[in-house]
């Protein structure tokens, strides 16, 4: 009895076992569906359209690869597995370079942190408490925002409880303790700043991959 | 050889796994987990787990987005 | 067919699924000018529909897309208090910390990072902290 165990209790099980319905067809109906409603907002709501089908795509992605950002901060923990992490990183230094040559088109007028194309804000205690507790909320919870998104259409009814939870927490008011904008190209020169972000990153992956290995033994 | 259940269902991550390791600890070797789980990050989850360890693992779905994981405690 | 359901079946490799997210939200910022965000979407009951609700609608479709193509969809309901209370209070705690940090790990971090915002880094720094202790509470009362 050595390594047939498994496959005999599996051959038994699948004896009473009925193969479930393919439900394909619901699938491919629903993305006609959704590619119908884009294009029918195409030309009157461009901004909502590109929003339906791209959070279609994500919510694919999100699925098909079980990326899950939870488990990406959360898994160094538990095995000390950094795979999850590390596809963070490789999306991070993806979109370091895709937004940086978006930035770089883009005319800065100084001090104005809004017309950015990306998201540039305060930097203070507000983000590192607001951080902290993101970050033991989104263990709890069995996934971050995005994940209970992908798991409320996975058919997860705990999540819609999530929500509510989620929605009271935001109700809370915060004191005042925002911070500085720390925008790095307001140091040194984009390309620069972009070349060395991606430098980091690329450490921090080959890190996290020391990291597992150290662990693994 | 003993086979024991475990059953996950409605569990989220990573409270199947950590299910799995603490038992685990008290399993002989030879003996075989079975972890019942109907979300579809467990599967690969635990799987990542076990073929780290080097685990024998195996799964099969039960019903639609219903799994078994099969892991024999080998070492 | 036996084979397409196979394939519809199989996991993507998790650099696939974050290379590809990476190149969603460049395609996103150069498209409509925005990137990708959540928690702004899910405020709608506050702020009004935005189209980053419209998003996170066609997060939650893809999502349901995905599953019925994998032929893996069903309604799974809720176990028992445990996991109510575990579910309120993670949300509770997400909630609070993204209007403190004015973003979860979408808008705070994934889509923060590459605009070069030092918030970006603080958050993700803080949050992987706040996970460990997340790990140590649930294995302490939740297990």
């Amino acid at each position: 009895m050595d390594f047939d165990d498994i496959d005999k209790l599996i051959k038994e099980r699948q004896e009473n076992l009925q193969e479930s319905r393919f439900q394909l067809g619901y699938g491919i109906i629903l993305v006609f569906t959704v590619l119908l409603v884009s294009i029918l907002l195409w030309e009157d709501y461009y901004i909502y359209s590109i929003s339906l089908s791209a959070g279609m795509v994500i919510g694919i992605i999100l699925r098909y690869s079980r990326l899950c950002f939870a488990s990406a901060f959360r898994e160094p923990y538990v095995t000390g597995n950094t795979s999850v992490m590390r596809a963070v990183i490789l999306g991070l230094i993806v979109s370091t370079i895709g937004f940086g040559i978006i930035q770089l088109r883009h005319n800065p007028i100084l001090g104005d942190y809004d017309k950015i194309p990306g998201i540039v804000m305060p930097v203070g205690l507000n983000v590192i408490i607001g951080g902290f507790i993101f970050g033991i909320g989104m263990v709890i919870a069995g996934g971050c925002v995005t994940g209970l998104l992908m798991r409320i259409g996975e058919g997860h009814s705990i999540f819609l409880l999530v929500i509510i939870g989620f929605l009271l927490g935001n109700s809370i008011p915060t004191g005042n303790m925002e911070g500085k904008v720390i925008y790095f190209p307001d140091y040194l020169d984009l390309e620069v700043v972009i070349i060395i972000q991606v430098i980091f990153l690329l450490i921090l992956y080959r890190l996290a991959l020391v990291y597992e290995k150290k662990k693994d033994n | 050889m003993a086979v024991r259940k475990l059953d996950c269902l409605t569990e989220l991550c990573p409270i199947p796994l950590l299910k799995a390791i603490q038992e685990f600890k008290t399993m002989d070797i030879g003996d075989i987990l079975v972890i019942e789980a109907d979300h579809s990050c467990v599967c690969t989850d635990v799987k990542k787990w076990a073929r780290e360890k080097e685990y024998e693992v195996k799964s099969i779905e039960i019903g639609p987005g219903e799994w078994e994981i099969y892991i024999k405690k080998t070492r | 067919m036996k084979g397409l359901r196979k394939y519809l079946k199989k996991p993507w490799p998790y650099w696939l699924g974050g290379v590809l997210l990476g190149l969603i939200n460049v395609a996103l910022l150069s498209l409509i000018g925005m990137p990708w965000k959540v928690t702004q979407g899910l405020l709608f009951l506050e702020s009004g529909i935005s189209n980053y609700t419209i998003l996170n609608i066609g997060i939650i479709v893809g999502s349901l897309v995905a599953t019925l193509l994998a032929s893996e969809f069903k309604i799974k309901k809720i176990k028992d208090r445990k996991q109510v209370i575990t579910a309120l209070a993670g949300g509770i705690m997400m909630g609070y910390g993204a209007k403190l940090a004015s973003g979860c790990n979408i808008g705070a971090f994934f889509s923060a990072i590459p605009s070069f915002s030092l918030h970006g880094w603080f958050f993700g720094i803080f949050a992987f902290l706040g996970a460990g202790l997340g790990v140590k509470l649930i294995v302490r009362f939740v297990l």
